[in-house]
């Protein structure tokens, strides 16, 4: 059996765009008869499969062939439909907080989104009720303005003494780098008044943690819709029983990049629109005047760390509206990585729950690693891998206590597992035309 | 055909479609379910909690907590209390403070609790680190627990009853329904039978129970899901609905994918069972009406028999989401039509057994108990899945006879 390629492949098709046609047919026909060496030159549209077909041919019929797949739409439809109502009512009083979030909205059209010490006087003069008080007692109890009171060196010190603990030295000693860090960004904060911005009031951090549950639940959606994306472009063919027709000659192969491309694509359109939806819902659902605009490092908001109550200190300034967007960005990032490694895996494989168990197989032992291992080393080493991101989304962009060890963690491991994933994808894509009988 | 024959082919059928359940990558993707939920299972047991052996805790005094295992507290708490009077004689700053036993060292923090100062933290630090302190800590507990009153404990269950009934916080609120007064009536007249098992034996169960229960159902779904397209992608449905025999082995088909999935539901039952089983070992045959907490199971029984209670529960629960996801799924024409339906779909059962039926299984703090206060609420429910099922691929399989030429 020989290669694909060698002697047995079938004429070359790649030119020029064509003006002479000569049917493929035909042209073996004159090399069968040995007259291969005055065979003119084959000039077909370039790129093209048969000679009928041009490249954005392929590229809109393997378009409308996922476009026209209406399980791929329902199921979109049905996420949609959950993100939108777990948002809803997680805005309408689900938790029981729709109160507070009414007051607060009150609150910041009357008295300003400022929390200063004319806001709280104000504060103190409206009438008593239920949610002034707690208003009032979570302003008194959250860090001063400029989050006066807390120190980030010793809070590094504190996660460093941890480390230590444990037996990581080198750990320890970048974690007091990184609070050498964070104390600039801490210092330009309360210079540029960034810390007294009301933004939910008392529910800011509440807010935060279930619109950090909702964009897992977003993230999990998008691996999940993109890997089935992509290996219903991969593997479609098989449905049909039109591998064996397609990988039967090398412009048939050719069409694997294609197929590639256009699922890579849809999956990461159909990301867009549940993005789209998200954003659209909370937009819709949190409406407090100064919220979107108001500083995500605000002392409003605070974290429950080992090392006590810290504040949300990300590494450059974010509105809540432009740290929602830079989550969605990463989420597709996160969604990218894992169709480009859902296409290793149909290429590899060549069978479409195989591929899709390996897929969710590697997220379920990546999540579990991130959820059940403590020691601090291994964690990091384990960490190499897309689902660290989504484990650590509450604090997305942030310092992240012992979770991280770098600026910008979280970007940059999802930026390698997509970089990783993609040599992972070429590498199967060679592997593809290089195989003998798939 | 006999009858004989007729009973032969339906077991060769049958024995034929339990092969192509159990295949290779099915049973391999079960079986990475089994191993992630494995992870949930060992994280939500508390049986070590903070290096304390609950078991050997709850074992110590007996199944029963009678006047017997009442003396036997009352004179292990007085040994407890000569051991931390011998520790405090060594301790020369408790000496300076005047604490030689017990009595004194409380004496001596309350005043200083209701003088507002601190502790001193050298005789703290000491007395915490002290094995005969935790000791008179543990006796005392079950004294202060078991020793209350058959009104008092009628109380504090009633007030537990109105908090999952009526979300209030105390008693009285309201009527409650008779199914649980009767149940709390019944477990007051077993007064002199409660065991003094810890709290953290019963959340294990509970806990670590309701991931088992999520684990067999999701496991029995990824093994039932593919056998009826993977037919339709082998062309084998269109033969199947060929002639009159064909679509009436639609029920032995049926019958070896709910069987498949009880199977899985009692392997990943038993697996539990047999893990809990030998780590509770000491205490399998105590009651879990336990005098050390205040959360009523709708049942009596033992630990052994509510292990079991667990596995025959996971098999029901298996049996109904397959067949109820497999309805739905019926056979796609391909494995991503199948996936994209089965994906949401097991999420959605996820979601039910791990918010509505797994949480507090046959207790009180059940969601679905709370709504439906009858004992067994759970099993009801999931037994009314496995109807529905039932009725719906009966239907499926009656029409599917008649019909001339059928979709799917």
């Amino acid at each position: 059996m020989t290669r694909h390629g060698t002697s047995a492949s079938p004429p070359r098709t790649a030119g020029t765009v064509g003006t002479a046609r000569i049917s493929v047919a035909k042209a073996r026909n004159a090399g069968a008869k040995g007259r291969a060496a005055r065979l003119p030159r084959i000039r077909v549209r370039k790129d093209t499969a048969s000679g009928d077909a041009t490249r954005a041919d392929v590229y809109r019929w393997e378009l409308r062939k996922i476009v026209r797949f209406p399980a791929l739409w329902a199921l979109l439809a049905l996420c949609l439909a959950l993100n939108s109502w777990a948002i809803l009512s997680s805005a309408g009083g689900l938790s029981g907080w729709r109160s507070d979030l009414a007051y607060t909205a009150q609150v910041a059209q009357r008295l300003g989104t400022t929390v200063d010490d004319r806001f709280v006087a104000a504060l103190e003069a409206e009438p008593v009720s239920d949610e002034r008080d707690g208003l009032l007692h979570y302003i008194q109890s959250a860090l001063g303005p400029g989050y006066a009171g807390w120190d980030p060196i010793a809070a590094g010190d504190r996660y460093a003494a941890k480390l230590n603990d444990q037996g990581h030295p080198h750990l320890a000693l970048q974690m007091q780098i990184k609070a050498q860090w964070i104390q600039p960004r801490a210092e330009h904060l309360a210079s540029a008044g960034l810390t007294n911005d009301l933004l939910a009031g008392r529910v800011t951090t509440l807010m935060h943690s279930v619109n950090a549950t909702l964009i897992q639940v977003l993230l999990l959606e998008g691996m999940v819709l993109g890997s089935l994306i992509v290996l219903y472009a991969v593997c479609g063919e098989r449905f049909h029983r039109m591998t064996a027709l397609t990988n039967a000659s090398r412009a048939g192969r050719r069409l694997m990049t294609r197929k590639l491309i256009v699922g890579i694509g849809c999956a990461l359109a159909a990301y867009t629109i549940l993005a789209a939806g998200f954003a659209i819902a909370s937009l819709l659902s949190f409406r407090i005047p100064g919220l979107w605009s108001g500083n995500v490092s605000s002392r409003m908001f605070g974290m429950a760390t080992d090392a006590g109550l810290q504040p949300f200190i990300t590494w450059t300034d974010f509105t809540m509206g432009g740290y929602l967007l830079a989550m969605l960005a990463l989420g597709a990032l996160f969604t990218l990585a894992f169709t480009l490694f859902a296409g290793a895996l149909g290429m590899a494989l060549g069978n479409v729950l195989a591929a899709f168990g390996g897929v969710m197989g590697f997220a379920a032992a990546g999540l579990i690693a991130m959820m059940f291992v403590s020691d601090a080393l291994a964690y990091q080493l384990l960490g190499l891998q897309p689902m660290y991101a989504l484990a650590n989304a509450n604090a997305w962009f942030s310092d992240m206590g012992t979770h991280a060890v770098i600026p910008w963690q979280e970007t940059v491991v999802t930026l390698i597992s997509a970089i990783y994933f993609a040599i992972a994808l070429i590498v199967a894509r060679k592997a593809y035309s290089r195989k003998d009988l798939t | 055909m006999t009858r004989t024959t007729n009973w032969r082919t339906t077991w060769r059928v049958f024995r034929a479609e339990m092969g192509k359940i159990w295949r290779p990558l099915p049973l391999l993707g079960t079986l990475a379910v089994l191993i992630v939920g494995s992870f949930f299972i060992v994280n939500f047991t508390y049986l070590h909690n903070g290096g304390e052996d609950v078991v050997a805790q709850s074992a110590e005094f007996g199944p029963v907590y009678d006047a017997k295992a009442q003396q036997t507290v009352q004179a292990e708490l007085d040994k407890a209390r000569a051991a931390f009077a011998a520790d405090m004689a060594v301790s020369t700053r408790a000496t300076e403070l005047g604490i030689t036993d017990y009595a004194a060292y409380e004496a001596w923090t309350d005043r200083m609790y209701s003088e507002g100062k601190d502790t001193d933290p050298t005789v703290t630090n000491y007395v915490l680190g002290l094995a005969s302190y935790r000791r008179i800590n543990g006796l005392e507990l079950i004294q202060s627990q078991a020793g209350i009153s058959p009104d008092a404990l009628r109380s504090q269950l009633l007030g537990q009853a109105c908090y999952d009934f009526r979300n209030a916080d105390d008693y009285p609120c309201g009527t409650l329904p008779a199914t649980v007064t009767a149940r709390i009536d019944d477990i007051i007249s077993h007064y002199n039978q409660r065991s003094i098992l810890q709290y953290n034996v019963v959340m294990t169960l509970q806990d670590s129970g309701k991931w088992m229960l999520l684990t067999a159902a999701l496991c029995a779904m990824i093994l039932t899901a593919f056998p009826l397209t993977r037919d339709r992608q082998l062309r084998m449905t269109a033969v199947q609905w060929a002639s009159r025999t064909g679509r009436g082995i639609r029920s032995t088909q049926v019958l070896a994918i709910g069987i498949s999935a009880a199977l899985v539901g009692l392997i990943v039952g038993t697996l539990w069972n047999v893990w809990l089983g030998a780590q509770m070992r000491p205490i399998l045959g105590y009651g879990i009406d336990s005098a050390m907490y205040r959360d009523p199971a709708w049942f009596d029984g033992t630990i052994l028999q509510w292990l079991v209670a667990y596995t025959l529960t996971a098999m029901l629960a298996a049996a109904a989401c397959s067949l109820i996801t497999v309805w739905i799924v019926k056979a796609q024409s391909n494995g991503i039509r199948m996936l994209l339906i089965t994906v949401p779909l097991a999420a959605a059962m996820a979601c039910l057994i791990n918010f509505v039926i797994g949480p507090y299984l046959y207790h009180f703090s059940n969601p679905l108990g709370g709504r439906i206060p009858v004992p067994g609420a759970e099993a009801m429910a999931l037994t009314a899945m496995l109807a529905l099922a039932a009725a719906l691929w009966t239907v499926s399989a009656r029409r599917i006879r008649h019909c001339e030429l059928p979709n799917d």
